[in-house]
C-alpha cells in the first residue's frame, strides 16, 4: 500500500491555492501605476482615470447612508475638501459602489438631487455598480480614500482622517490626511503617510 | 453598568462589566474592527476623580461581508472594566462613575447607537464583598476574555511581507496539529485580515505566519493581539515587544523581535 503522505501534502497545496485564488489581491499598489477604468457618471458621461494624467485625482468611495459618510457631508468636511482642491485643479471623483439593492445605491436619474442637497463638490460622482473598480482597488469602506499623483502612480490609500468615529464633533481634533497628502504633493514635498487604516461602512457590494 | 462588588476600597481594583445589547443577527465591532467598521467609543465622568477604567473585550468572532472582514461581537457585548480607586478616597464617601458610549452595528446596513449608563460606589477601608447574584455572571465574563496569564512563549520574526509568530506551550502540555486558527491583531491594518499560515519544526515548535497589513506597527508599540486555536479550545493574548534591529541585512533575512512570556 501506498503511504498516503503525499496525498495530504497534494491536497494541502491545493486548498492553499484555492484559498489564495479567492482572495486575490487588488490589483492598486502603493507607489505602482493606480488601475485604469472608464466609469459613467449619472448624466451618462464616461470618466477615465488615464485621460486625468497631469492632475492629482482623489478617489472618494461613497455610500450617502453611511453614518461616516454622513459625518463628514453633514458636517461640510468632505464638500469642503472637494472644494479646496478642486481649486487647486485637483481630479476629484466620488465613487458608489453599492450594488443595486444594497444600502447607498441610487438610479441615476436620483444622484443630482442627493449632490444637491449636500452641496458636494466632486469633480463627478462615478457609478461603479458591480463593484468591478471597488474591488479592483479594494475598497472596502465608506469612505475610503485614494490619492494618484500626475504621473498616474497611487500615492495614498486609506481613511480620510484619524477619527474612527461617526460622530461629527470628534473633526475638530481629526489629522485630516487627505489635506496633508494633497498640501505636501501640491508643494512637491514628501508624502506621509502613504498607508493607513481606513474606517467606515463596508462597502455594499 | 453591573458592578461585581457591594463598594469599592481606596487603592484596590474595582471591577464592573458593560452590557452593549441589540438586536439579533447584527454585530457590532472589537478594538481592531478589522477592514471596515469602528470600534466602539467611552467618554468616563468620575467623581470625585480617578483615572478612566481599563476595558477588556472578549475574544471577538470573525464576520465576513462579501468578501470585506470584520472582527466583533454579537450581542450581548459585555465587556470587563478595571476601575483602580485613588488610594486618597475617604471611606463613607461615595463614587459615581458616569459612560456615554457610542457604537456602530452593522448588518447589511449600518447603524450608530448611543447609550449612557452610571454606577454609584460607597467607599470603605476593608475590601469588598461580591455582589452575590453577579457571581455568574462575572465569572461567565472572565472565560470569554483572552487568556492573558497563560505561560505561553512567543517569538516574532518580522521580514517585508509577513509577521511569523512561533509559540512555545507550557512545558507539559501536548497539542494536536491546530486548527482552525485565527489572529486578531489589536493594531488595525498592521496584519492582514488572512488566516495564518501554519508551519512546524523540532526546533520552533508552531509557527504562524501572517501576512502584514497596509499600515506599519507603531514605533514603540508592541505587537499584540489575540490567537484563537479552534481545536486546542484556546485564546490566547499574546504581546511582543518590538526591539530594533542591528542592520538591513539581518532584517532582510528575518529579524528577531524578541521573545516574551507572560
Amino acid at each position: 500500500m501506498k503511504p498516503t503522505f503525499p496525498l495530504l501534502i497534494l491536497a494541502a497545496a491545493a486548498a492553499a491555492v484555492t484559498l489564495r485564488a479567492e482572495v486575490a489581491p487588488p490589483k492598486a499598489e502603493l507607489g505602482k501605476p493606480a488601475p485604469d477604468f472608464t466609469l459613467p457618471d449619472p448624466a451618462g458621461t464616461n470618466w477615465t482615470l488615464s485621460a486625468q494624467k497631469g492632475r492629482y485625482v482623489v478617489l472618494e468611495w461613497i455610500n450617502v447612508d453611511c453614518p461616516f459618510v454622513k459625518k463628514h457631508y453633514g458636517s461640510g468636511n468632505m464638500q469642503t475638501l472637494q472644494k479646496v482642491y478642486t481649486e487647486k485643479g485637483v481630479v476629484w471623483f466620488a465613487i458608489c459602489s453599492s450594488a443595486p439593492g444594497k444600502q447607498g445605491h441610487f438610479a441615476p436619474a436620483q444622484w443630482p438631487a442627493l449632490l444637491e442637497e449636500r452641496q458636494a463638490k466632486p469633480t463627478a460622482v462615478l457609478l461603479d455598480p458591480e463593484g468591478k473598480v471597488g474591488r479592483l482597488y479594494g475598497a472596502r469602506t465608506t469612505p475610503h480614500m485614494y490619492i494618484i499623483d500626475p504621473e498616474g502612480l497611487l500615492i495614498y490609500a486609506g481613511a480620510i482622517d484619524n477619527q474612527p468615529s461617526p460622530d461629527p464633533k470628534t473633526l475638530a481634533d481629526a489629522r485630516n490626511y487627505i489635506r496633508e497628502v494633497l498640501d505636501a504633493a501640491l508643494d512637491g514635498k514628501p508624502v506621509s503617510p502613504t498607508s493607513t487604516q481606513p474606517y467606515g461602512c463596508s462597502v455594499k457590494y | 453598568m453591573i458592578p461585581e462588588t457591594t463598594a469599592v476600597c481606596p487603592a484596590f481594583p474595582a471591577f464592573f462589566a458593560i452590557e452593549i445589547t441589540f438586536p439579533e443577527g447584527w454585530h457590532t465591532y472589537w478594538l481592531n474592527p478589522g477592514e471596515a467598521g469602528a470600534p466602539p467609543r467611552f467618554m468616563w465622568r468620575i467623581i470625585p476623580s480617578g483615572p478612566p477604567p481599563v476595558l477588556e473585550f472578549p475574544s471577538p468572532a470573525r464576520f465576513d461581508d462579501e468578501g470585506i472582514v470584520t472582527y466583533g461581537h454579537s450581542s450581548p457585548l459585555r465587556i470587563l472594566a478595571t476601575w483602580i480607586p485613588p488610594p486618597g478616597l475617604k471611606p463613607g464617601s461615595k463614587v459615581s462613575i458616569d459612560l456615554k458610549a457610542e457604537w456602530l452595528i452593522c448588518r447589511e446596513v449600518c447603524e450608530v447607537r448611543e447609550g449612557e449608563a452610571d454606577l454609584s460606589w460607597p467607599v470603605q477601608a476593608t475590601p469588598p464583598e461580591p455582589v452575590s447574584e453577579h457571581i455568574p455572571l462575572f465569572r461567565s465574563l472572565r472565560g470569554s476574555l483572552p487568556v492573558r496569564d497563560h505561560g505561553w512563549r512567543f517569538k516574532l520574526i518580522e521580514t517585508d511581507q509577513h509577521w511569523t509568530l512561533q509559540t512555545r506551550p507550557p512545558a507539559g502540555l501536548s497539542l494536536p496539529p491546530p486548527l482552525g486558527i485565527l489572529f486578531f491583531s489589536r493594531h488595525p491594518g498592521v496584519v492582514s485580515t488572512l488566516p495564518p499560515v501554519v508551519s512546524h519544526s523540532l526546533a520552533e515548535g508552531w509557527s504562524f505566519q501572517m501576512a502584514k497589513g497596509p499600515v506599519a506597527l507603531p514605533a514603540g508599540d508592541p505587537f499584540e493581539g489575540n490567537l484563537q486555536i479552534s481545536n486546542w479550545a484556546t485564546s490566547l493574548w499574546v504581546t511582543v515587544r518590538t526591539r530594533s534591529t542591528d542592520g538591513a541585512r539581518e532584517e532582510k533575512q528575518g529579524a528577531e523581535v524578541e521573545e516574551k512570556t507572560r
